[in-house]
C-alpha cells in the first residue's frame, strides 16, 4: 500500500512524540529543575543587587568615617535592566543543554528499547516522515519548555526588578528565549544522532556529553585564555585577557565551531550585558551573522545526519547493549 | 579498561591537561608581554614605575585549568566507570549466575570496590605524572621536594574525589530499575553541584557584581572590604553554605591551597595549608564514606538488582 500523505505522518508521529516525552517522570524532573532554576536565578539576581546596593551604602558610611571625602558612584547603577537574566545563559548553557541532549536522547533510545521500529517500519511509513515527525516533536516541547521559561523570567523581572524594565527590554529579552531555543534544538539534534548511529546506550549519551563539554568549555578556553571556571560567570567572561599571538590565531581558527563562546556573547548582547552600549537587536545580529548561520547550518546538518543515520538503520535484530 | 567509553574519557582527560596547562603558560606569557609594554610606557613617559608588580612564575599555578576540568570531565569520567560496572552486570543479567558460588553479596561488592580504586588510582598517577613531565620536560622547570608532595596530596585529593562521584553513580544504578534512569540521574545531580551551585555562590559574590570588582571600583582594598561585609552575616553565611553544599567546592579549595593557584597559601609550608584546610578533607572524607557505605548496604540489600532488565 503505497502512503498517499507523508505529511500526515509527520504530524502523527510528532504528536506522538510529544506525548511520549511529556509522559516520562525523567523528562519532566529535569524540566522541573531547569524551570525551579529559572525562577531561582531572577530571585538569587535580586538578593544579590539588594544586598550590593545596601553594601554600597554600608562602604559610604565606612569611607567617610575614614575621612575619605569623595566616594566615587553607585557602580551598579551601570548595571543593566536585564542583568537578572545573566544566570539564565548559564543555566540555558548548563542545564538548558543537557535537557536538550537527554530529550533527543530518549526521543529515538525509547523506540529502540521498546522494539516498536521493527513493527512501525513494516508500515508504509517513510523514514523521513518518521525523522522529521522526531524532529518536529523535540522542537515542539524545546520551545514549550522555552516558552514557560520567558513568562517565568519575565514577570519575576516585572515582581523582583534591579532596574525599570521597559517594553523594548521584553522585546530583547523574548529574542533571547528564541535564540536560547535554536541553541538548545542544536543540542537535541546531537542527542537524536547518536541515539540513532551508537549501538551502546550509555556511549549514544557520553559522546554528545563530551561534544557539550568541548563546545562549551574547551573551544572556548582555546580561543579566550579563560579557565572553565571563569566561562560560567557572566562578569568574569567581560574581563577577556588581551588577545595576542596565540589566542588570536586559535580565536581565527576556532571562531566558527565556538557555539558555546557565540551563545553567551550574542545572549550577552541581546540582554545588554555588555555594560557597553545598548544594540538594538538588529545590530546584535547583524554584528553577528557568521555566527547565527553557523548555528542554523549546523541544526542543519545535524537534521540531515539523523536522517541519513536513519536510513541507513536496520531495526530487524537491532539490539542496544548498556 | 577494555570498556571503551572509559578509555575515551581517559584519553580526553590527559589531553586536555596538556592544553590547559600550554593554554596558562601563555596567559602567564600574555601577563608578562602586557607588563612590559606597561612598562616601558611608562618609562618613555618619564612617570614613576614604583607601583607596578612583576609577574612571578609559580608552576603549580597553571594547574587552575586543570584542577577545573578534573572537576567536570574526571567526574563524569568517573560516573561512566561506575554506571557502568553495575549497569552490564545487570543488562547482562549475571548476578544471579555468579552467586550461585559461595560469595557473599558484601564480598562480591567489595573487590568491585577495591578494582575500581586500583583503577582510579592508576588514572590519578598517569595524569599527575603527565602534570609533572610537562613541567619538568617541556617546560623545564625545576620542582622541590615540597612542590612534588604537594602534586602527590592533589593527586590523592582527586582519587577521593573521583572516588565519591563513582561511588554515586553505582549507588543511583543500584537503587533505580532502569540504568538508563540512574545515569541520567546522575548527570543530573553532577551538574547540580559540579557547575550550578558553584556558580551561585560566585555570582553571590558582591564583589563580582560589576566587571573588575565592585570594591575595585569604589577603591577599597581587600581588608576594609572584609570588615563592610562583617555587617552583612547572614548573606555572607548564606552564600558560603551554598558553596559548602558542592562536594567540587571543597575539592577546588583543597587543592587551590595545595597548589598555591589560590594566593594567600602560595608558598606557605604544607602543614599550614594542611590545617587550614583540615574542614575540607574532612568534607571529603565523610563524603566518600557515606557514599561507600550507603553503596554498599544498597548492594547487599536491594532487590532491584535481581530483577530482570528489558
Amino acid at each position: 500500500m503505497k502512503n498517499t500523505n507523508p505529511m500526515g505522518n509527520t504530524f502523527t508521529i510528532a504528536s506522538a512524540e510529544i506525548r511520549a516525552l511529556f509522559r516520562e517522570k525523567t523528562m519532566y524532573s529535569i524540566t522541573g529543575v531547569f524551570l525551579l532554576m529559572t525562577a531561582a536565578s531572577s530571585f538569587i539576581g535580586w538578593s544579590t543587587f539588594t544586598t550590593a546596593d545596601a553594601v554600597y551604602r554600608a562602604s559610604v558610611v565606612y569611607l567617610h568615617a575614614q575621612g575619605v571625602s569623595t566616594v566615587p558612584e553607585n557602580p551598579l547603577h551601570s548595571v543593566p535592566a536585564l542583568a537578572s537574566f545573566d544566570n539564565l545563559i548559564v543555566y540555558i548553557l548548563l542545564i538548558g543543554a543537557l535537557l536538550a541532549v537527554i530529550i533527543g536522547h530518549r526521543s529515538f533510545m525509547r523506540e529502540r528499547r521498546s522494539g516498536i521500529l521493527q513493527v512501525l517500519f513494516v508500515r508504509p511509513v517513510p523514514k523521513r516522515s518518521f525523522v522529521l515527525g522526531k524532529i518536529l516533536g523535540l522542537g515542539l516541547v524545546l520551545f514549550s519548555i522555552m516558552s514557560m521559561t520567558a513568562i517565568i523570567s519575565i514577570a519575576s523581572s516585572f515582581f523582583l526588578p534591579l532596574q525599570h524594565i521597559t517594553i523594548g527590554n521584553v522585546g530583547h529579552a523574548l529574542v533571547f528565549f528564541l535564540f536560547s531555543f535554536l541553541y538548545m534544538l542544536f543540542f537535541a539534534l546531537c542527542g537524536l544522532l547518536f541515539a540513532i548511529v551508537s549501538k551502546s546506550e550509555s556511549l549514544a549519551l557520553f559522546i554528545p556529553i563530551c561534544l557539550w563539554v568541548g563546545i562549551t568549555f574547551v573551544l572556548p578556553e582555546l580561543a579566550t585564555g579563560l579557565t572553565p571556571t571563569a566561562l560560567l560567570n557572566p562578569v568574569t567572561i567581560l574581563q577577556l585577557p588581551p588577545l595576542t599571538g596565540f589566542f588570536s590565531t586559535a580565536q581565527h581558527i576556532l571562531f566558527p565551531i565556538s557555539l558555546g563562546w557565540h551563545y553567551t556573547t550574542i545572549s550577552g548582547e541581546l540582554l545588554g550585558s555588555s555594560f557597553s552600549t545598548n544594540l538594538s537587536i538588529g545590530q546584535v545580529f547583524s554584528g553577528h551573522w557568521i555566527e547565527m548561520t553557523t548555528l542554523c547550518v549546523s541544526i542543519l546538518t545535524l537534521g540531515l545526519l539523523s536522517a541519513t543515520a536513519l536510513r541507513r538503520f536496520d531495526p530487524r535484530g537491532d539490539y542496544v547493549n548498556e | 579498561m577494555r570498556n571503551y567509553v572509559f578509555v575515551t574519557f581517559l584519553i580526553f582527560l590527559v589531553v586536555l591537561t596538556g592544553i590547559s596547562m600550554y593554554v596558562g603558560a601563555l596567559n602567564f606569557q600574555v601577563k608578562v608581554a602586557l607588563f612590559e609594554k606597561t612598562y616601558q610606557a611608562l618609562i618613555a613617559a618619564g612617570q614613576p614605575v614604583g607601583n607596578l608588580t612583576r609577574p612571578e612564575f609559580f608552576p603549580l599555578q597553571l594547574l587552575r585549568a586543570t584542577i577545573e576540568y578534573l572537576e567536570i570531565i574526571g567526574a563524569i569520567m568517573a560516573i561512566s566507570l561506575g554506571y557502568l560496572s553495575i549497569a552490564k552486570e545487570k543488562g547482562n543479567n549475571t548476578l544471579p549466575l555468579i552467586f550461585t558460588r559461595p560469595i557473599t553479596r558484601k564480598k562480591y561488592y567489595t573487590g568491585k570496590l577495591v578494582g575500581n580504586a586500583a583503577l582510579l588510582a592508576s588514572v590519578c598517577a598517569l595524569l599527575f605524572l603527565t602534570i609533572i613531565g610537562i613541567i619538568v620536560f617541556v617546560g623545564g622547570v625545576h620542582l622541590s621536594l615540597p612542590e612534588v608532595t604537594k602534586l602527590i596530596i592533589s593527586g590523592l585529593a582527586t582519587l577521593v574525589y573521583l572516588s565519591i562521584f563513582f561511588l554515586f553513580a553505582t549507588l543511583c544504578t543500584i537503587l533505580m530499575r532502569f540504568p538508563s534512569n540512574a545515569l541520567i540521574l546522575t548527570f543530573v545531580v553532577w551538574m547540580f553541584f559540579v557547575l550550578i551551585v558553584p556558580q551561585i555562590g560566585d555570582t553571590m559574590d558582591t564583589d563580582n557584581q560589576v566587571p573588575g570588582g565592585f570594591f575595585n571600583a569604589l577603591h577599597i582594598n581587600q581588608t576594609d572590604s572584609h570588615i563592610i561585609l562583617r555587617q552583612f552575616p547572614l548573606y555572607e553565611n548564606l552564600r558560603n553554605g551554598t558553596e559548602e553544599t558542592s562536594i567540587t567546592k571543597h575539592y577546588e579549595r583543597l587543592t587551590f591551597a595545595l597548589l598555591g593557584i589560590k594566593d594567600i597559601y602560595n608558598g606557605k609550608p604544607l602543614r599550614y595549608i594542611l590545617l587550614d584546610k583540615v574542614w575540607e578533607t574532612l568534607w571529603l572524607i565523610g563524603f566518600l564514606l557515606a557514599f561507600g557505605f550507603a553503596s554498599l548496604y544498597a548492594f547487599a540489600r536491594s532487590q532491584v538488582l535481581w530483577q530482570k532488565v528489558e
